[in-house]
């Protein structure tokens, strides 16, 4: 997001003072198809073979990261991203999602602080699948201004 | 370990940024990005002390999750971590090589852990600024 956005937005979503730590965000809910798993490879761009060909799930598997910017719809409307850099994320992957699962991504701030007279936020979040079990875990550390 | 696999080298064009941008609101249209913004909009972008519209992080962090699991395949998806630490921001126009296990592990814990195969990660820009840093591991 940029200025323009920026500006119009910081009405109606809450800054970085106004968020809470242990803030629980999500579910986001949504089926993992082909059409996700190879737009989201073009774009990158690499090669869509070794999720879709077959070699390490008949049914197709999505790469760990394609879900990593859900970060963004999770806060919509928790914290007004405006300007920032991401300093640091990690992920773990537990369990390959295939294509078909229906997933859940949820979240929970678990951190915000102040470096160098930059405001900071870490929020950790999961993708799990119908059954239940967690497949990626993630957790990002961003500034916001 | 080092070979070709474990490298990544790519060209960070606007109109791949503008693709990479459309993805999210091509999966949930209420996301949907408006023109301008420090991703595409140079004036927006220099206003931040930026060089240029920045690259998302996950546009190249996302290749070592896709070396590992070239190289590694399902054990990368059951049991793999990365962390990555980004130093420097990438822009539209720069040269991109993503590197695993080209060198040591730069932040060795202090204790080892045995039941895991750990690698450096390092992210270059055309310049040979290290621009992201970190490590992705798998079960051994």
């Amino acid at each position: 997001m940029g200025n323009a956005a920026a500006a119009s937005n910081t009405q109606s979503e809450p800054g970085w003072d106004q968020l809470n730590v242990g803030l629980r965000v999500g579910p986001l809910t949504y089926e993992v198809t082909q059409e996700m798993v190879s737009a989201f490879c073009d774009a990158m761009p690499f090669e869509a073979d070794p999720y879709l060909d077959g070699a390490l799930d008949a049914k197709g598997v999505m790469p760990p990261t394609m879900l990593a910017t859900d970060y963004i719809p999770l806060l919509k409307g928790h914290l007004h991203l405006g300007w920032g850099l991401m300093s640091r994320h990690s992920i773990r992957s537990l369990k390959p999602v295939r294509i078909g699962d229906t997933v859940t991504v949820t979240g929970t701030i678990t951190d915000k602080f102040e470096k160098k007279g930059r405001h900071y936020w870490t929020l950790e979040y999961f993708v799990s699948n119908a059954s239940g079990e967690r497949c990626l875990e993630s957790t990002i550390t961003c500034s916001v201004d | 370990m080092s070979d070709a696999n474990m490298i990544s080298e790519f060209e960070m064009t606007q109109d791949a940024i503008n693709a990479f941008g459309a993805l999210l609101g091509s999966r949930m249209p209420a996301l949907k990005r408006k023109p301008g913004g420090h991703h595409s909009d140079v004036e927006a972008a220099k206003s931040v002390g930026l060089r240029g519209p920045v690259a998302y992080s996950l546009h190249y962090y996302g290749h070592v999750s896709h070396i590992m699991t070239k190289v590694f395949g399902k054990k990368w998806l059951e049991s793999g971590e990365m962390s990555v630490a980004f130093i420097k921001p990438v822009c539209a126009g720069d040269s991109v090589v993503v590197k695993v296990g080209d060198r040591p592990l730069q932040r060795p814990v202090a204790v080892p852990r045995e039941d895991r195969q750990s690698l450096q990660v390092d992210v270059y820009n055309q310049l040979g600024e290290l621009v992201a840093a970190g490590e992705a591991s798998v079960s051994r």
